[in-house]
């Protein structure tokens, strides 16, 4: 995957703002079992992140939004996730945040109020929220060891934003991955608060 | 029509109801997590004329940036329902909605759906003008639809606080289940999981107009006034 990602960095220009940059090649939605497109962006740390950073890892890529009641009512139990996983070097999580009109500052003072522990990255423009066609917070995208798409949707199956589901997807497909197993449920609709994009 | 599992039964066991108001108060008042601005002609360097998010916290009035920190900003109110009185709240398949429009189109009724649900406050701000549009316009000439995204678990400690707290005139009905990709397919409009969603047919079942965000009422006046006889 990763020739292919300099290959269509070649070929098209890289959006660089803000930290920011992501090939813009993707006319088509990432589908399960595709490749999922790199990225290059800046987390409220200052830290630059590359989906290639990550070859051979499990990466979770969390769409994030500090105001959303739906993000707000699932950080508790992201961060016992999260925290569940803390040996496992195998798996890292991301947090994406995609909303026009939000700063880095603003995002990072919500982070270590809600105690996250991942890094959060900021998504200028929204333009790797537009490839992966991510519409709500939390949309969650896990990426296998190979590069490619594993899991894509909600992050449990709760039915209104601060009560724990009873079944965690990401979990599931985490725990699919690092056995070397499909996951059972690729792809389950997420709910949210819709993705505030430039204009 | 089939709609299937009316509550009606489940809901007059109590006439008398503990109403749990648990954030909603606020939220409905509109302006809140700095969500999509309740008037949509608004400013283009703002993004709040696309979507259902809330704007960012330092655009925010003071009390609407401290309810968007998820600070409390409920609050709780026991106050006597009689649900009886109250429009009935039915879940909805995909299919008794396909029904549902093939009846509008064959009385050459203008259709407005409008999807929302408790948890969205932009949902909630705009609230108050889908109450104003059916209160004018639903009729011989228009039928408004309002269907909720949320589950169906919630309707006494969410749907129908709610329908009681804002008196809100017109039936609701709930999607089965929460994947909204058969629905999708009727309404002929992607629903991707943001709220609130309004969509707006003409009285030969065309969809019009599209909206993936809060709006007013001036929006549903402008879609829905052109397709009147």
């Amino acid at each position: 995957m990763w020739a292919m990602l300099l290959m269509g960095m070649a070929m098209t220009a890289l959006v660089l703002s803000g930290g920011v940059a992501v090939a813009d090649d993707h006319d088509e939605k990432v589908e399960i079992g595709d490749e999922v497109p790199g990225f290059e962006m800046t987390d409220t740390e200052g830290n630059v992140h590359k989906l290639e950073d990550y070859e051979d890892k499990i990466v979770v890529l969390s769409f994030y939004s500090q105001h959303c009641p739906w993000i707000i009512g699932h950080d508790p139990h992201m961060n016992a996730l999260v925290a569940s996983y803390e040996d496992e070097e195998d798996v890292i999580f991301l947090g994406i945040d995609p909303h026009a009109g939000r700063s880095l500052e603003a995002i990072e003072a919500h982070r270590e109020e809600a105690g996250v522990k991942y890094p959060i990255l900021k998504d200028e423009g929204n333009e790797y929220a537009d490839i992966m066609d991510a519409h709500v917070t939390p949309e969650i995208y896990i990426v296998d060891r190979d590069g490619n798409l594993a899991y894509h949707g909600a992050f449990d199956n709760r039915t209104s934003p601060p009560e724990e589901g009873e079944v965690n997807y990401v979990k599931n497909a985490l725990d699919a991955l690092l056995a070397d197993e499909e996951v059972a449920e690729p792809r389950i609709q997420a709910w949210g608060c819709g993705i505030v994009r430039e204009q | 029509m089939t709609q299937n599992h009316t509550m009606e039964t489940h809901i007059s066991q109590g006439i008398v109801y503990l109403l749990i108001i648990t954030g909603l108060h606020i939220m409905a008042t509109g302006s809140l997590l700095g969500c999509s601005a309740p008037d949509p002609v608004v400013d283009s360097e703002t993004e709040d004329a696309v979507t259902i998010e809330e704007a960012p916290a330092e655009e925010a009035a003071p009390e609407e940036a401290a309810h968007a920190d998820g600070e409390p900003a409920s609050e709780e109110v026991s106050e006597d329902i009689d649900v009886s009185a109250l429009p009935p709240i039915t879940t909805l398949a995909a299919e008794d909605l396909e029904v549902m429009l093939a009846e509008a189109r064959d009385a050459d009724q203008v259709v407005v759906i409008n999807f929302w649900a408790t948890w969205c406050p932009p949902c909630l701000a705009e609230m108050p003008y889908f109450v104003q549009f059916y209160e004018e316009y639903d009729g011989d000439e228009v039928r408004f639809i309002s269907i909720t995204a949320d589950h169906i678990d919630t309707l006494d400690s969410a749907i129908r606080p709610y329908q009681a707290q804002e008196n809100l005139p017109f039936p609701i009905y709930i999607l089965e289940g929460m994947d909204p990709a058969p629905y999708a397919e009727v309404v002929d409009f992607a629903l991707t999981g943001a709220l609130p969603v309004t969509l707006v047919y003409d009285s030969e079942g065309e969809l019009t107009q599209s909206w993936e965000r809060e709006i007013g009422f001036e929006d549903l006046e402008a879609a829905v006034e052109p397709l009147l006889g």
